[in-house]
């Protein structure tokens, strides 16, 4: 097992170049740069004030030279400094990585203990009306967008009727609040983010695990199960669960990257003040290092959570060893 | 004429088609009297493995047993309610299957999967149950059995799972272990192994066995009496001695010819000419009649009676008068 997760880590490195290389050259090639902001708008700013700054920013060489010396910064773990705010790119990161973590964990959370019981209870009963308002009903909720979703219960909820904030993570004046109201405000702030987040989620798990327990009580030890007079219950929670949710559970290692990395949309349209509107900012100002740091740091989260699922799968299936 | 256990009398089983009704089970009447190995013989779609699964009322949809009655011990268990029927069911009645290689659920070990059995009917618990799980291995010949209790079922060959569904099976002591082709999946020592196996079984725990096989080498070791069943209904019946040594039924005559003899290759093969009929393409008359080498005009337009010969010896054909 041990070899196993090293020679995967160990096959992670070119990759993860692979994604970095592309990233940098993608962002370079996109016409304007961090330069053009401060200065082509700007009539009073002279060309050799530009070429000073494009010599600051390393910006006056060439790609694969601005590259390698990204990566010999990155070697020593320097993600650089915004061209922002000069700030580090890492502290702007990590300062943000908890309020992506609160709005993701909860929505992940809700998103499974729901999905999952729907979806068992409806390839239990199979063809049922449950089971078919369930098959048209995920569908919608897998179709639908989800930033359309969001601006329509934005609108209803917090422009029509007033009782949910539309965006940000607190109330102003929540600094003042005793501790419950700020848990409540908090909350309160959550409700709409993680509704819409857990949304699309909740529709494609469920219909994930309502196929996986279709094929599951199909299978000759289901039948075995019930010869032994096991009542109906234990035959479905126990021995086809299991089975069932084996797919599953590599999943919740699948949603690693985005349990930290967020939605860049998603966050934006509810100003929530995680990683996914970092991201979208950086990339609106082309603020290079902060889009390279928070690229690199979604690149390690999604290598690293399919390491992940691939060992709790083999934790939960005694028939897969590595 | 030995006391009887089992009597399945006009058993019917449909199943609702698209196209119509399948009678895949078309009223059969079969016996198992105590401490006897039946055998149930007939070419694969011919009914067999519906016949014991109804025994066990566990038909899979859309099938669903149309009529007659399964008395086991008097008492009808097709009038039972569901929850009766599972104390009875694993604990007085038993199955193993065909596939020990699908009939064991993967993420249990065999000691998890055996316990469940013994805590579920014999109420034992812990240490007694794996006591008693550890006995009830090594009744089923395997000698290992610690290392056995706490091995997956992928872990271990495909003659020892089979030991290890019996092992399930026995576990309870019942009065009638179904057995549905439970060599077919394995190789040929291990086959003479298993029946071996079962035939000290029944000795040991005065066992009536029904034996659900298409290979009459099979019937020709274990069996007491043997019932002969194509499309859904029995051909001919009676003691093993007078269904090899006194074939009256056509059927029976060509499964015999069917069988390889060993020794240096004479002639191809015999093999029944044409295939068993498919679902709603049952023929009229006796259903065997399209491939019937003495086909008279009555076979094609009514139903053979049952002709008694010497004790329990019958066969259903007009060759015999009726």
């Amino acid at each position: 097992m041990a070899k196993y997760i090293f020679k995967r880590l160990l096959l992670s490195i070119p990759v993860l170049f692979g994604i970095t290389l592309i990233t940098f050259a993608i962002i370079h090639i996109t016409p304007g740069g961090p330069t053009a902001i401060q200065s082509n708008m700007n009539a009073k700013v002279s060309a050799d004030s530009v070429a000073k700054l494009r010599a600051l920013y390393d910006l006056d060489k060439p790609v694969q030279v601005q590259y390698l010396k990204w990566l010999g910064r990155m070697a020593r773990l320097d993600f650089g400094e915004s061209f922002n705010d000069n700030r580090p790119a890492l502290d702007k990161i990590l300062e943000k990585i908890p309020n992506t973590l609160l709005l993701n964990i909860l929505s992940l959370f809700l998103i499974f203990i729901i999905a999952v019981p729907i979806g068992v209870y409806s390839a239990v009963k199979q063809n049922s009306v449950f089971d078919k308002i369930f098959s048209v009903s995920t569908l919608i909720g897998y179709s639908m967008p989800t930033f359309w979703l969001a601006l329509l219960l934005m609108m209803y909820f917090g422009v029509y009727l007033h009782i949910l904030p539309v965006s940000g993570m607190r109330s102003q004046d929540a600094g003042r609040f005793p501790l419950y109201l700020q848990i409540f405000d908090r909350l309160w702030h959550l409700a709409l983010p993680v509704f819409v987040s857990a949304f699309g989620g909740l529709a494609s798990i469920s219909r994930y695990t309502r196929s996986s327990m279709l094929e599951v009580i199909r299978q000759d030890y289901i039948r075995t199960a019930r010869a032994k007079g096991l009542p109906e219950s234990r035959v479905i929670y126990k021995h086809a669960l299991k089975n069932a949710l084996l797919p599953i559970v590599t999943l919740l290692g699948l949603s690693l990257p985005g349990l930290i990395g967020g939605g860049f949309i998603f966050e934006t349209i509810f100003s929530w003040p995680g990683m996914g509107r970092l991201g979208y900012e950086a990339a609106m100002n082309f603020d290079y290092t902060v889009i390279m740091g928070v690229v690199t740091f979604g690149a390690v989260l999604t290598l690293l959570g399919n390491i992940i699922a691939d060992i709790t799968y083999a934790l939960v299936d005694p028939r897969i060893r590595y | 004429m030995r006391e009887k256990l089992l009597n399945i009398n006009e058993l019917a089983v449909h199943f609702k088609l698209e196209e119509g009704i399948f009678k895949a089970v078309d009223g059969i009447n079969i016996s198992v009297g105590k401490k006897e190995t039946v055998c149930l013989v007939g070419e694969s779609g011919s009914g067999k493995t519906l016949t014991a699964l109804a025994v066990m009322r566990l038909i899979p949809k859309p099938g669903f047993i149309a009529g007659g009655e399964v008395l086991f011990l008097g008492q009808d268990l097709l009038k039972v309610q569901e929850e009766q029927m599972r104390e009875i069911r694993g604990a007085r009645v038993s199955m193993v299957f065909q596939e020990p290689f699908t009939c064991l659920n993967p993420v249990y070990t065999v000691g998890d999967q055996i316990g469940e059995s013994v805590d579920l009917h014999i109420g034992l618990k812990g240490l007694q149950k794996k006591t008693r799980v550890l006995e009830v291995l090594q009744l089923v010949g395997i000698s290992d059995a610690t290392r056995v209790y706490g091995a997956y079922p992928h872990e271990l060959s495909g003659g020892m799972r089979q030991r290890v569904m019996i092992a399930m099976g026995i576990v309870s002591e019942p009065d009638l272990l179904i057995a549905d082709e439970p060599t077919t999946a394995l190789d040929v020592t291990i086959q003479a192994q298993i029946l071996e196996l079962l035939a000290a079984l029944k000795e040991k725990l005065s066992l009536s066995i029904l034996l659900v096989t298409h290979d009459l080498g099979i019937v020709n070791e274990t069996g007491d009496r043997v019932y002969v069943m194509y499309s859904g209904r029995i051909m001919e019946s009676g003691p093993k001695k007078d269904i090899f040594s006194g074939t009256k039924h056509p059927y029976t005559e060509g499964l015999l010819k069917s069988v390889p003899d060993l020794g240096p290759v004479k002639n191809r093969l015999y093999t029944i000419p044409g295939s068993i009929p498919e679902p709603l393409k049952v023929p009229g008359g006796c259903r065997f009649h399209p491939r019937c080498p003495y086909v008279m005009d009555i076979c094609r337009e009514k139903e053979p009676a049952e002709t008694k010969f010497n004790g329990e010896h019958s066969a259903w054909c007009f060759r015999y008068g009726k």
